[in-house]
């Protein structure tokens, strides 16, 4: 159906004055113009749609719906008040929490950090952000935005799974190290990068929650969160971490990104049945 | 009168009044759309609640100039949409609104009872997005540019769902629901 040329009266008017009972003389001009309208008006769908609109003009309860939005509104202050905030300032908010990651990583860094070269230190760090902002763009969309295609979020945690993935096998090939690590203490150094770089996923975790308007409305929604918690976990293990030995990298780096992904689909779904 | 608009941009310089008045005006109208889509008065109420209080937290979103009704709806159908996501189906028979489930509506006669159950039989049988068109375009009267703002499509697209969604109905509503 398109608003006719020829006639000066659109659709919504034709549908007006058929719910009026009327059938004024512009509406023949409009039907003939107007295939759409012309559809609607053929029985019996013209008779269905005109009795079934008109029923519902009976006015609905609204008091108890009043109750319950006002307690919710009663409910909105000290930090819930954050979600109130305009979403570029969230997401400002949770990339300042990023910020805050990063320099107090640089306090303490890595012993190597001085002979690791500038591209080499931030290149890095500027591709996780990069993905960071974009699943936390996402993760804190405002609930009149597009909803993210599920190829979009695949996208994004492929790429934010699979860069490094694919950086920490090329230290197979390019470095000096075999995949397979049978030195002491391999697994113990392992779960050591594991649980800092989890921990380190905790801040903007917390702040992504709190910043969050409709508990996590989506699983992409979700995937995004994690993805965006997981890959500030990676950036604190760069900081920190001077290891460069694949086996090491995958089994202590890369899990806090599945890690993450696992947990905020868990998370999602506790706050949706209500537990939390 | 004050615009929804001006009374959108009241409530975000702080005058809770606006906002009491935009949901006595407007409630009604997302009721009656989200009951269309839903089996229970009790769902189609929890959804216009949450979608005020989206309206609340999203405030700061809303862009001078814009226009607030459809971006309301949008917020009321995305809602709706993960409240079927999560309960993992469609509803098996829409929310009827006359005097069987609110006591307190206006009746209507015999005809219009069956003309709405009827056809409620009939748009449970189209896909869901070609409902959702007919609900806005048809019965809330919004014209499809605005329809497609709200639902996340383009133009052309919406067009072509309501004239299946439109056919559809014509061959349901010509056949026996009894049947």
């Amino acid at each position: 159906m398109s608003e006719p040329s020829a006639s000066a009266h659109t659709c919504s008017e034709l549908r007006d004055a058929l719910l009026s009972g009327e059938e004024p003389d512009w509406a023949r001009v409009h039907l003939e113009t107007c295939a759409g309208c012309r559809e609607l008006c053929e029985p019996p769908l013209r008779d269905a749609l005109t009795q079934a609109a008109l029923r519902d003009i009976a006015p609905p309860r609204l008091d108890a719906i009043q109750a319950d939005l006002d307690r919710a509104l009663e409910a909105e202050r000290g930090l819930r008040r954050l979600k109130s905030l305009a979403t570029p300032t969230r997401i400002a908010i949770a990339l300042g929490a990023i910020a805050g990651l990063v320099v107090l990583n640089l306090l303490r860094p890595r012993p190597d950090i001085a002979t690791l070269g500038t591209l080499a230190l931030a290149f890095p760090l500027v591709v996780a952000s990069s993905l960071i902002f974009l699943g936390v763009r996402s993760a804190l969309r405002g609930p009149h935005a597009r909803v993210q295609s599920a190829v979009h979020t695949g996208a994004l945690v492929g790429l934010s799974a699979g860069l490094p993935l694919v950086y920490f096998l090329s230290q197979s090939f390019l470095g000096e190290f075999s995949f397979i690590d049978s030195s002491p203490g391999f697994a113990r150094r392992a779960l050591g990068c594991f649980a800092y770089g989890a921990g380190w996923s905790l801040p903007l975790g917390l702040v992504l929650l709190l910043l969050d308007r409709n508990k996590l409305a989506s699983p992409i929604s979700a995937l995004n969160a994690g993805t965006a918690g997981g890959l500030s976990g990676l950036i604190a293990l760069h900081l920190h971490c001077p290891s460069q030995h694949p086996g090491h990298l995958l089994l202590g780096h890369l899990s806090v990104l599945l890690a993450m992904l696992v947990a905020w689909v868990v998370v999602r779904g506790r706050l949706r049945v209500g537990a939390w | 009168m004050r615009s929804e608009e001006e009374l959108m941009a009241a409530y975000v310089a702080g005058d809770r009044s606006a906002f009491d008045e935009l949901f006595q005006r407007l409630a009604p109208i997302l009721l009656r759309v989200l009951a269309r889509q839903l089996p229970n008065r009790e769902e189609a109420n929890d959804l216009v609640q949450q979608t005020f209080l989206q309206l609340h937290r999203s405030r700061h979103d809303f862009r001078a100039g814009a226009r607030l009704r459809p971006w309301l709806f949008t917020i009321a159908i995305n809602l709706k949409r993960e409240h079927f996501r999560r309960m993992k189906r469609r509803p098996e028979a829409p929310l009827e609104l006359d005097g069987r489930s609110d006591p307190a509506a206006v009746k209507g006669d015999q005809n219009r009872a069956d003309a709405q159950h009827t056809l409620g039989w009939a748009m449970q049988r189209i896909p869901s997005d070609q409902a959702e068109v007919i609900t806005l375009h048809w019965f809330e009267g919004l014209p499809f540019p605005e329809v497609a703002e709200v639902v996340g499509a383009s133009l052309s697209a919406v067009k072509v769902r309501a004239h299946r969604g439109y056919q559809a109905l014509r061959t349901l509503l010509e056949s026996d629901p009894a049947d």
